[in-house]
């Protein structure tokens, strides 16, 4: 960087941090409330545990999701959504292989009428019966069209090859799953499972955090819990799976997704930080290296990017890019060979630098907005963590050294230990890919 | 219940750049946005794309920075960046941690007065943007509908009606020397307006303004072409394949009132939109196209190509699109949409119904510009197009006084001999066509 024109950055402004007022309801609900200045608008999130190895479980589960706010026993879908939308409010529910999470946003004003439609809703959801099988129907339709997506079918595939016989190994259920779905099967899985014992409800906004507490107590101490533990899904898989890559045909298309994926660490493990900053130098941010390589040198794609997934069951590396379906092979070169640099020597301590301040800049960001505060809270609570997580982070990513990166990379970063799938027209991008060894063509 | 009433500061620079200043010290975040008052309608014909081809090319480095510097000197402030290019402007944000404030004012200023234009970098750019095709359109069923196809058929004029994302042809044949003239013309700072939101004390913010963006020269400001075409005199339509969608979809669009020049008659349509479809199940398309006739899974109605109503210039559209369900045409999708049109031409929404969708629409409204980001685009947007960032504050009052008389005279104008169609179907079904 050119640093002489450029003007140097202030003192740190640090990251304000609301006081939460926290209480748990006798049936095991907990609590928390968070004020937060700005628009008159309060945030509820209601986040219940949902993991679980039963066969067909994710299909009930993502139908349950679509269908719980279809009517409950004093009220119909329609007046349901006429009694949310008159409070200026929204109120959705969605599902993943950990989690249960209602989702509303509402003038301020008006919030404890959104919470006792959600009491109302957690407690008396009837799942009708014309409603039933047209959400059945348009589920199964919306999972089609979702399957003719490049990116979704990758996390599809990438997901099956990572994970196998683990329940996360389907991302998504298929049709057919959800078309043998009866209402009462729905009604029995949340009787069973839409229940207070391990679940969160937060409220963040312009409120009175006491007050706040004590509304949410008002309309939910009397959800009847169950006395059951959650079910523990299994640990992930440590390693990627060894030998073949998978090349998924897809015709006429005219960009291939690679993906490349592999075990990561959790938030609360002590070498994260150094995995997090190995992540961001790799391709976690724009100023990355697989960004200056591939998109700003060569022009071979317009996102590359890496992640790390968090989930109950473990945490995973996932990296990613749509490349043109001519240069399939060498931007999965460049892909590798960048893997390969980070895990065979140490970064400068510029990069480190810039991704420690990038790093401490994001945490900021992601909790100054109402929403965001609200989402980073439930998404901590789930795992475990809470914003102390968030405070502490800036202190632990300051320790993280350049060898602390160049160790991550050893041993989970290089090339042998992750694992690669792509989505193309295979009949053009399948014989340039043998270069990296074999290949299994779905 | 409203936000807090928002402070606003305004001034002007010697070499005409436009400020706009809204404070907000709740938390320690900082948004500069600069908007230039260009857009995909300006592009030159045989230059398809070049609008946002030029967006890339403003990150590519300076006079005195290197490319790849910009995004690292914001990212190694904690911040992050983008632009956008859009029919009628393009934008350019950063939002920082507070202390950074000076440092992205340098960056904007100094891509303001000198970008780094060579062919090297417009070649990777156009590589670049061609990925970015792909993946958005090309490659993706249902890409970017019907935005890349509605625009044709509404509208004649090539301002209007040409595809903002570009041909490969168009994009393969840009020059350096078109985007020296294109800055020229349409970069300076004359044209541009530049917005600063959140954690910053005004004079302060003032005097960094003066010093990084004052020292650029005065160029004229180009006169923006009234891009106002004739009413259509019927029905239009067109069929676009998809190779990758599983199912047909269908689009239309109706040419709605100038939404700057008649702001008062355009606003009953941001209410008549939200009627039709919000995302519930109370709304009239829900109701109709997916409850009683089973004929779509999903639909919108939305105001803007983009679906961007109060971003955009004149002439835009209403617009109505579904997702049809297997065995459904199109025919069968656009006559229930025709009939709930002139079910509320001819009673008007319901009162409850219409204070049901004012709240809602008012409440999203506080929600979208909850963010320090999306704060400082709608107010940049209506400042750029109205001169007035306050009606961001005065839009949820706007929207309470529309009458149902006035979203069923809107409603009314919504007929199919002024409707232009864009029918998706999957591209298999051209191969059952010519079979048959």
């Amino acid at each position: 960087m050119t640093a002489s024109v450029v003007p140097a950055l202030r003192p740190w402004p640090g990251i304000t941090f609301p006081d939460v007022t926290e209480d748990r309801c006798a049936n095991g609900l907990r609590l928390l409330a968070l004020q937060r200045p700005g628009a008159p608008l309060v945030e509820v999130r209601l986040s219940i545990p949902f993991g679980s190895m039963t066969p067909g479980h994710l299909a009930r589960a993502w139908l349950l999701s679509e269908t719980v706010l279809a009517g409950t026993a004093g009220t119909g879908r329609i007046e349901l959504a006429e009694r949310i939308g008159a409070l200026g409010a929204s109120l959705r529910a969605e599902v993943d292989h950990d989690r249960l999470l209602f989702s509303g946003t509402v003038l301020a004003d008006r919030y404890e009428e959104l919470l006792a439609v959600l009491a109302e809703v957690v407690r008396e959801a009837t799942f009708p019966d014309p409603e039933v099988p047209a959400e059945r129907r348009r589920l199964a339709s919306r999972l089609t069209a979702a399957r003719s997506q490049a990116a979704i079918r990758a996390r599809e595939i990438l997901h099956r090859h990572l994970y196998g016989d683990h329940p996360y190994g389907a991302s998504m259920p298929t049709g057919a799953e959800v078309d043998a779905i009866s209402a009462d099967q729905l009604r029995a899985l949340h009787a069973e499972r839409v229940v207070p014992d391990h679940a969160v409800l937060v409220v963040v906004g312009l409120v009175d955090p006491d007050l706040a507490v004590a509304a949410m107590r008002r309309h939910f101490a009397d959800w009847r819990p169950t006395g059951l533990p959650v079910p523990d899904l299994p640990p992930l898989p440590d390693e990627a799976p060894a030998g073949a890559s998978r090349l998924f045909h897809r015709p006429g298309s005219v960009q291939s997704s690679i993906r490349i994926g592999g075990p990561a660490l959790r938030r609360d493990d002590p070498l994260f930080p150094a995995l997090h900053l190995a992540n961001l130098i790799y391709g976690g941010y724009f100023s990355s290296r697989l960004v200056a390589n591939i998109r700003e040198d060569k022009g071979y794609t317009y996102t590359p990017r890496s992640r790390i997934l968090h989930s109950s069951a473990g945490s995973t590396l996932v990296i990613e890019a749509d490349v043109a379906t001519d240069v399939t092979a060498p931007a999965l070169l460049e892909m590798w060979y960048e893997l390969g640099r980070l895990s065979t020597l140490r970064p400068s301590a510029q990069e480190l630098r810039d991704v420690r301040q990038f790093a401490a800049g994001n945490l900021a960001m992601s909790i100054a907005t109402r929403s965001g505060l609200a989402t980073t809270l439930v998404t901590l609570l789930g795992v475990g963590l809470d914003l102390d997580w968030i405070r502490r982070s800036p202190d632990l990513l300051a320790e993280v050294t350049a060898s602390d990166i160049y160790h991550v990379g050893v041993h989970l970063l290089a090339p042998k230990l992750l694992a690669a799938v792509v989505i193309g027209d295979a009949t053009k991008c399948e014989e340039p890919l043998q270069a990296f060894g074999p290949w299994v063509v779905e | 219940m409203h936000r807090p009433h928002q402070h606003l500061v305004r001034t002007r620079l010697a070499n005409g750049l436009r400020v706009l200043l809204a404070p907000d010290r709740t938390v320690p975040v900082v948004a500069v946005a600069v908007h230039y008052d260009v857009g995909m309608r300006s592009e030159p014909e045989g230059r398809t794309g070049f609008a946002h081809l030029f967006e890339h090319l403003m990150f590519q480095g300076s006079e005195l920075l290197p490319k790849l510097d910009h995004a690292h000197h914001v990212q190694a402030s904690g911040g992050v960046f983008n632009g956008s290019t859009h029919l009628d402007y393009t934008q350019y944000h950063n939002v920082l941690p507070s202390n950074a404030l000076e440092r992205a004012l340098f960056l904007e200023s100094d891509r303001m007065r000198a970008p780094n234009l060579n062919a090297e970098n417009l070649r990777v750019q156009i590589d670049v943007v061609k990925e970015e095709i792909r993946v958005n359109v090309t490659n993706k069923p249902y890409g970017c509908f019907p935005w890349v196809t509605l625009p044709g058929v509404l509208f004649d004029s090539f301002a209007n009606s040409h595809d903002g994302y570009g041909s490969f042809d168009d994009l393969d044949s840009a020059t350096v020397e078109d985007a020296r003239q294109f800055f020229d013309r349409y970069y300076a700072p004359a044209n541009a307006l530049l917005t600063l939101c959140g954690d910053f004390d005004p004079d302060e913010a003032l005097a960094m303004v003066e010093r990084h963006f004052g020292p650029i020269p005065f160029r004229p400001k180009p006169s923006r072409p009234d891009f106002a075409e004739p009413e259509l005199t019927g029905e239009r339509r067109t069929v676009r394949y998809d190779p990758h969608a599983p199912l047909p979809a269908v689009a239309a669009g109706w040419r709605v009132p100038d939404p700057i020049g008649q702001w008062q008659e355009y606003l009953p349509y941001l209410l008549l939109a939200d009627v039709m479809s919000d995302d519930g199940p109370a709304c009239r398309l829900h109701r109709r196209l997916v409850r009683q006739d089973g004929l779509a899974t999903s639909h919108r109605c939305y105001l803007g190509m983009l679906g961007d109503p109060l971003d955009t210039g004149h002439p835009t559209a209403l617009v109505c699109s579904a997702r049809q369900t297997p065995g459904t045409s199109s025919g069968q999708v656009l006559d229930a949409i025709a009939e709930e049109f002139a079910l509320v031409a001819e009673h008007g929404p319901a009162e409850r119904e219409l204070r049901r969708i004012a709240t809602r629409l008012s409440t999203r409204l506080l929600v979208e510009t909850d963010a320090v980001l999306a704060r400082t685009q709608a107010l940049a947007s209506l400042e750029l197009r109205h001169g007035r960032a306050e009606l961001l504050g005065e839009l949820p009052g706007l929207l309470t006084a529309v009458t149902a008389g006035q979203v069923a005279e809107a409603a009314a104008r919504i007929t199919p001999d002024r409707r232009a169609v864009v029918e998706l179907l999957p591209a298999s079904y051209r191969e059952k066509e010519r079979a048959a």
